[in-house]
């Protein structure tokens, strides 16, 4: 154990973080989260705004009048994240790839405890570690970034990609047993989040079509007794209920309300939408319930309108397409599945987040990464953008690194 | 190993593919769906809330509130339907427990009913004091069901509603009971109001102190709100209370039809007097008065902007005919000229002589366990005879309507009022009685404009009495020294009263011609007056007697109804006698027929071949035994009850028989007399203004009738009345007005209810002055013993109400002597 420990001392001794390594940082993948957050930060604060008369005549009166207090701690959990990135980036990725199954157990252990120790929440969720009055800290959020470096071990150490049963089955038990944890938190929104990174990092691991759509199969035979016992069980019920109201919303006008009202203000927004802080604003007038977490798209389109809105997809995919160029460029298989795990989790929040503000999908408790309202969660999105980061700058310093080398072999054979 | 570049770019692929599907949503969502979205948005965060002005205001002639509108405020409370969490209820239930707090301690209530009550066994069993088991089941399946508590065990409902809403742990575990009910009952008002999207009332008129509390503290009392309210004041107590009605909520079975009108469900309506009768003036519910306000809403249904609005009108105001003043002391009048008659009454049963005279009537009164009935209800009523306005109306008994005050009925003071002796009926409109000789002015003005008498003509008294239409029992006049009612012409005839005179005068005119009179005087229709539960008077005469049109229990008197039990029986008897089997349908199709008999033929002679037919053919009676048990015979006396002979109609002229007339009809008949024969409609409404105070309707005097006859008549008529109390003269009421002021003229009516004097009704019109009248005034006391006793009433009225013209006079006099200095 000790002589563990030692190793590892000296494993990051001889990794210091180098100056130099900033030659190679991604400028534009930070602007581009940095845009996003700050838009995001815009749009919590056209949320959070409290009922007005008119519309202020300039930003420093709508300020003065104006509640900043969501707003702010946002900035301060950008802030927050930023450091955390750069905690994240300090550590060559190696590191994690070492440690991978410390990370894995370490989520475990931090689930386990989530469930013993902390007191019912909201929605009759355990997901919060609570200090104060209600502000909480969220294991399972962080844990994606463990997930991440788990699976993304196990998948390149892989010599060939799964292409049976037999394959697969151990990759099942090891996403499954957090997944369990946190399914009984319950929390099926944060589940899902694991398992479609999983599914990715399946899918881009080269299985052969056989199993995709053996395992779709199986999906849909699972969900002949999935319906049957939501539709019997009382636990299940409200889960059943919420995909008939995303079937059809106009139904339930008063489970729907969320979904309904926020419909109705992504629709009056218009083209150019209303601007924040705008009287008569659903955003003013708290019609929607989370409209500063959850449902904040449809706050980004009733303040900005279809323009705004779109804009905002536009930036994630922007996003997203630099995320998959640079898993693609990237050499290294531990590096370019960890920036696959990364866009993963990403791809599917904001997938989800905005097809069920829009009425896509059926409504899970899953925020906007950069816009939503959060702190766990703007940590967690900007870990995944530092181990993105992390893996870019490094892979690139040892490309060049080789380059350097073979230029230098290619001079000296010349030589 | 590397993710697969291939795979890669199939996953970018099926990216392009959902982002183009989020494009395309979005893009739907605001281009073509937009505008109905937007205008969805608009009304899903207004709401509409109807606004109420205030009722009118009810005044008296010189502009003294009967009844008005107070401005109020009330505390309501809204709960989000969707904090429904129990932290929330946590949240609630400290919000209610604070009000409490704050409107208890500025001396006011929250509402307090609440449908559990803890029995004599300790156990909180559900009553809502409804007293009916229908209603208390479907109260307490509601109730649960509102609740969420259906499947909870009786005895565990309040444990559980003290779980559920967390109420312990606000108020500290050992809160009294009392305490820990006014929360529950404040979150039953809510509960119980679920469905209903607006806040409902918790503490109603609370006062400007708990108001501004309130609203400071608006940000920590979730979903409490103050709203605008009125409610309704008495200023007056017990005066005029008849006439001016009180307010109350619209009762069940009246709610639909209010509801068309635009009422909403907890309005109050008027239910009686002026309040009701001119409901649609008063009202401000009435759909034109209502205003709306538009307002945003936030989702707590706290209102956040005012979008629109519509101010709501204040409805109508009445002034009316009446005085305060005189109203009062009508009725300390009214009630002085009850206690004198009380002491005569009183002096009389103890009085040996009298005692001895009527003991054969005393001792069956003992037998039957009937009570004497003394003087005790009364109405009096003041009109001005030359329009017909009211110039003061006044019942007794009467009630405080000061326990309307704020629509709130104690029912302690309800039930008081229930059980004594009605008086909430207005007795000046709603009661009709015989009138005894206050009628003889009718038979007067009749026979001298048909001719059969003159001013002049002397008719005397006669011992025998009045042999010309019943020779066996001859009517007399009331006074037993028939030699003091000699050489009487119309005038003295009046002075005195004098029976004889007026059967005379009667028996010439006929009862078709003396009813002719009665209705041209306005004493076979109603008054129109504006007040409801106005009674008709009536004349008698065959038809008012029975009425073959209706059924026998559906007729003026009882008398047709006791004629066909009579006849009934009879026939039921024989028929058991007999063993007859007569169906029910031959036996009432004989009985109707006979009685239509009284109808059809004009003497008695005529009825015994049909009434022998009816009873032979159509019942089966053998004519042996018809004949042979004088069932003829029978029958005819049977039916001679509800017949009109010309005995009857000699007593119509006095005003006995089966007329019946309202005191207030009677003083339109009054004024018609001393007017000169101008029927008046009676009227109490003065004008009705606007809330801004323009006149909508100045009320004009109504003409209902136009008699035309010799100005002579009425002269000789008010002579007579003059006379009457008159001390030279020597009238029936001389001794009450002696001494007198002004020249008040007068006519007594004792009218006979029973064989014992005591209980005879009193009545007296009087008017004044006598060459220039100013003043009707009608006094009629149930059982007051003798006409001339309600003087003590009739005398004061007139002469306060004279010195009071006068004095008005006098100030209005304009001065020409300080001008002239």
């Amino acid at each position: 154990m000790l002589s563990r420990i030692k190793a590892f001392i000296k494993y990051i001794r001889d990794n210091k973080f180098d100056r130099s390594l900033m030659k190679y940082f991604d400028w534009p993948l930070l602007i581009n989260v940095l845009a996003i957050s700050l838009f995001g930060v815009v749009c919590i604060f056209s949320a959070t705004s409290s009922q007005v008369t008119e519309t202020p005549a300039n930003v420093i009166e709508m300020l003065e009048t104006q509640s900043v207090l969501y707003p702010r701690l946002q900035l301060l959990w950008i802030g927050a994240g930023m450091v955390a990135m750069a905690a994240v980036i300090f550590f060559p990725y190696q590191l994690y790839e070492r440690y991978a199954n410390v990370f894995y157990a370490g989520n475990i252990v931090l689930l386990s405890l989530t469930l013993l120790i902390a007191q019912a929440g909201r929605g009759g969720m355990t997901a919060f570690f609570n200090w104060g009055s209600d502000r909480g800290f969220q294991p399972s959020e962080v844990g994606k970034i463990a997930i991440i470096i788990a699976l993304a071990k196990a998948f390149c150490v892989r010599t060939k990609p799964i292409m049976t049963m037999h394959d697969i089955i151990p990759l099942a038990i090891y996403i499954g047993i957090p997944l369990v944890l946190i399914v009984a938190q319950p929390d099926v929104g944060t589940a899902l989040v694991y398992l479609a990174v999983f599914c990715v990092m399946v899918f881009v691991s080269g299985t052969n079509s056989k199993l995709i759509w053996g395992v779709i199969g199986m999906m849909v035979l699972l969900l002949i007794p999935l319906w049957y016992f939501m539709n019997n069980s009382a636990s299940g019920n409200f889960r059943f209920t919420r995909i008939l109201m995303w079937l059809d919303p106009e139904s339930y006008p008063d489970e729907a309300r969320q979904i309904i009202n926020g419909q109705i203000a992504i629709g009056s927004g218009g083209i150019w939408g209303k601007g924040i802080v705008s009287p008569g604003s659903f955003a003013s007038l708290g019609y929607i319930s989370d409209d500063h977490t959850d449902f904040i798209f449809a706050i980004v389109c009733e303040s900005f309108g279809l323009v705004g809105g779109m804009a905002l997809i536009f930036a994630y995919m922007l996003l997203v397409a630099r995320l998959i160029i640079l898993a693609m460029r990237t050499k290294d298989p531990y590096g370019s599945y960890l920036i696959v795990g990364v866009l993963a989790m990403f791809l599917f929040h904001i997938v989800e987040n905005i097809c069920m503000v829009i009425g896509l999908l059926p409504v899970t408790g899953i925020p906007l990464p950069f816009v939503s309202y959060g702190g766990s969660n703007m940590l967690t999105n900007m870990m995944g953008i530092g181990l993105v980061m992390n893996v870019v700058m490094r892979s690139r310093q040892h490309e060049q690194a080789q380059r350097v080398d073979n230029d230098k072999t290619i001079q000296l054979k010349r030589d | 190993m590397k993710p697969y570049t291939k795979r890669m770019l199939i996953l970018s692929g099926i990216l392009l593919f959902t982002f183009a599907a989020m494009f395309i949503r979005l893009s739907f969502m605001v281009r073509s769906r937009g505008e109905a979205y937007a205008e969805r948005a608009s009304t899903r965060s207004t709401k509409t809330i109807t606004l109420y002005g205030m009722r009118g205001t009810i005044y008296d002639n010189n502009m003294v509130p009967l009844a008005y509108d107070r401005r109020s405020f009330n505390v309501t409370f809204y709960r989000d339907p969707l904090r429904n969490s129990d932290a929330d209820r946590l949240a609630y239930t400290k919000t209610l427990a604070e009000v409490i707090r704050l409107v208890e301690s500025n001396g006011k209530s929250t509402v307090n009913d609440f449908w559990l009550k803890k029995d004599e066994d300790g156990v909180w069993r559900f009553d809502s004091g409804s007293g009916s088991a229908a209603v208390e089941t479907t109260r307490e399946n509601q109730w649960r069901s509102n609740f969420y508590l259906t499947r909870v065990a009786e005895e565990d409902l309040w444990k559980t509603l003290l779980q559920k809403y967390r109420v312990l742990e606000v108020l500290g575990n050992d809160a009294d009971e009392e305490s820990i009910v006014k929360v529950l009952a404040l979150w039953q008002e809510s509960r119980m109001n679920a469905f209903k999207p607006t806040p409902v009332t918790i503490a109603y008129d609370v006062g400007y102190e708990t108001v501004s509390e309130i609203e400071v503290r608006s940000m920590d009392l979730l979903g409490v709100d103050v709203e605008e309210s009125s409610s309704r004041v008495y200023p007056q107590g017990e005066t005029a209370c008849h006439v001016t009605g009180y307010t109350s909520k619209i009762s069940a079975s009246q709610l639909e039809s209010y509801q068309n009108q635009g009422y909403p469900n907890d309005a109050y309506i008027g239910s009686d007097g002026i309040e009701r009768s001119l409901e649609d003036q008063l009202s401000p519910y009435i759909q034109y008065r209502q205003g709306i306000r538009t307002v945003e809403v936030d989702t707590r249904g706290k209102a956040v902007r005012e979008l629109s609005y519509t101010a709501p009108q204040d409805g109508n105001s009445v002034v009316l005919t009446i005085d305060v003043d005189l109203q009062n002391y009508m009725a300390s009048s009214l009630r002085t000229a009850i206690s004198a008659m009380r002491e005569q009454q009183d002096r009389a049963l103890h009085w040996g002589h009298w005692l001895r005279e009527n003991d054969d009537i005393l001792k069956q009164y003992a037998e039957e366990g009937r009570e004497i009935q003394l003087a005790q209800t009364g109405a009096m009523v003041a009109m001005d005879p030359y329009t017909g306005r009211i110039l003061g109306m006044v019942s007794e008994p009467s009630f405080d309507l000061s326990m309307f005050n704020d629509g709130k009925v104690d029912p302690t003071l309800w039930n008081q009022v229930l059980e004594g002796n009605n008086p909430l009926l207005n007795r000046a409109i709603g009661t009709k009685d015989a009138p005894g000789s206050i009628f003889k002015m009718v038979t007067a003005l009749g026979g001298l404009t048909e001719g059969v008498i003159t001013t002049d003509e002397i008719i005397n008294d006669r011992a025998e009495g009045f042999v010309e239409t019943n020779s066996e029992r001859p009517a007399k006049c009331w006074t037993s020294h028939p030699e003091q009612h000699q050489n009487q012409n119309l005038e003295a005839a009046l002075k005195n009263s004098c029976n004889m005179y007026f059967y005379t005068v009667g028996y010439r005119l006929g009862i078709e011609r003396l009813y002719q009179w009665g209705a041209a005087l306005g004493l076979t229709s109603k008054t129109n007056i504006e007040l409801p539960g106005e009674a008709t008077s009536f004349v008698g005469n065959q038809h008012m007697l029975y009425d073959p049109e209706n059924p026998p229990n559906w007729q003026n008197t009882a008398k047709p109804l006791l004629t066909y039990n009579a006849m009934k029986t009879t026939l039921l008897q024989i028929f058991e006698e007999r063993r007859m089997n007569v169906s029910n349908e031959v036996l009432e199709k004989a009985l109707s027929d006979l009685m239509a008999l009284t109808v059809t033929y004009n003497t008695k002679e005529q009825w015994y071949l049909p009434i022998r037919e009816i009873l032979q053919y159509d019942i089966g009676l053998p004519r042996d035994y018809i004949s042979g048990h004088y069932m003829v015979n029978t029958f005819v006396t049977y039916l001679a009850d509800i017949y009109w002979t010309p005995n009857e109609t000699i007593m119509c002229a006095i005003g006995q028989s089966i007329t019946q007339v309202t005191p207030v009809a009677v003083a339109r008949y009054v004024s018609a007399i001393v007017n000169g024969g101008t029927v008046y409609d009676a009227q109490i409404v003065d004008k009705i203004i606007a809330p801004d105070g323009s006149v909508v309707l100045e009320k004009q005097p109504t003409v209902a009738n136009q008699i035309y006859t010799d100005g002579s008549y009425y002269a000789a008529i008010r002579a007579g009345m003059e006379d009457v109390t008159d001390e030279t003269a020597g009238g029936t009421a001389s001794e009450y007005f002696a001494n007198g002021k002004y020249k008040i003229a007068a006519k007594t009516g004792t009218s006979q209810r029973t064989e014992l004097d005591v209980e005879n009704n009193s009545w007296m019109v009087a008017y004044a002055p006598a060459e220039d009248p100013k003043i009707v005034v009608v006094c009629y006391v149930q059982n007051g013993y003798a006409g001339a006793y309600s003087a003590y009433g009739v005398r004061p009225v007139i002469e306060y109400y004279l010195d009071s013209l006068q004095y008005s006079e006098d100030v209005s006099m304009p001065s020409e002597f300080t001008l002239a200095d």
